[in-house]
């Protein structure tokens, strides 16, 4: 089957995308809490116990994790876990990788506004609240590596 | 006759052995009969070597154009019962004497199993990874057209190839 043109990726994709990707920000917070109960284990066995867990607390550590996930994953490939299997890359609107501050601005306002993303379904050029703010687009790019659509 | 001759001959060895007795006691005739002697008995010798080679060769021959004018397997398979043979071979003898477990582990060493596993799972990871990216992109042109529709779009207006 060979590859699609890099054209702007609709919101069936990106939300299975945004989907795996959560699951990927959810398995690192319990990687995170493990390692701190394993820690706290080590340093005090007699009085141990799991590590409380408030609701505050794990909201804040999710949204820190998903930021440095999203902006990592956009500024150097473009691709978070979710993108890499549904096929997706996050460019900026001449085809080339989005830089660290706006890859950064982009996470910060995909994870606290999550719902702009539905603005991709009713968008003709389908592109999510995000992307019109930032002037970033998403296309389908098959290939592993980044090559900037002529 | 027959037994005339026999005395006559039986006669003439007796007087020709007397004779060898004789000059055997002679001076100077003993040393030339031993050279004598030996000389026919290497004669005797040579003759037979070259008699045996002979036949060798020549038997050679026959018997490699007999074997090449019939066909041996068409014999065997005409007038031989295979299956009574067959039937008489102990098996478990034969299998008896073979390293099945050092064969196996040779056949396993020549098959490359872990580059055969990888490569399938490999092929069969990246055909479902084909299978959902496609599927998600006519997912998403489906949609792009319901809302196209829905908002009353030109198909191009909707992102839809």
């Amino acid at each position: 089957m060979s590859a699609p043109a890099h054209r702007p990726a609709g919101i069936v994709t990106r939300s299975i995308a945004s989907g795996v990707d959560i699951a990927v920000v959810l398995a690192i917070m319990a990687g995170i809490y493990l390692c701190l109960a394993f820690a706290r284990l080590l340093f005090s066995p007699q009085d141990f116990a799991w590590p409380a867990t408030g609701a505050v607390m794990s909201t804040g550590i999710f949204i820190v994790v998903s930021v440095l996930y999203l902006t990592g994953c956009w500024a150097v490939s473009g691709r978070t876990v979710g993108a890499v299997m549904m096929g997706l890359r996050v460019v900026s609107r001449n085809g080339e990788l989005v830089g660290w501050p706006r890859a950064l601005l982009r996470a910060v306002f995909c994870v606290m506004f999550a719902v702009g993303l539905f603005w991709a379904a009713v968008d003709s050029r389908r592109h999510s609240l995000q992307d019109i703010v930032l002037r970033t687009t998403v296309v389908y790019d098959w290939q592993p590596e980044s090559h900037p659509a002529t | 006759m027959a037994g005339a001759a026999a005395k006559v001959g039986g006669a003439a060895g007796r007087v020709l052995g007397f004779g060898f007795d004789v000059a055997q006691h002679v001076p100077g005739v003993e040393p030339v009969l031993a050279e004598l002697g030996q000389r026919g008995a290497e004669t005797l010798e040579a003759v037979d070597d070259l008699t045996e080679r002979v036949l060798q060769a020549v038997i050679g021959r026959i018997v490699r154009t007999a074997v090449g004018a019939v066909d041996l397997t068409a014999i065997v398979v005409d007038n031989v019962d295979l299956d009574a043979v067959a039937e008489r071979i102990d098996v478990d003898k034969i299998i008896g004497r073979v390293d099945l477990v050092g064969l196996a582990d040779t056949v396993i060493d020549g098959v490359d199993l872990p580059r055969i596993i990888r490569e399938s799972t490999d092929s069969m990871s990246a055909e479902a990874v084909l299978g959902i990216r496609s599927q998600g992109m006519h997912a998403d042109d489906a949609v792009a057209g319901f809302v196209g529709k829905l908002l009353r779009r030109t198909p191009s207006e909707s992102g839809a190839e």
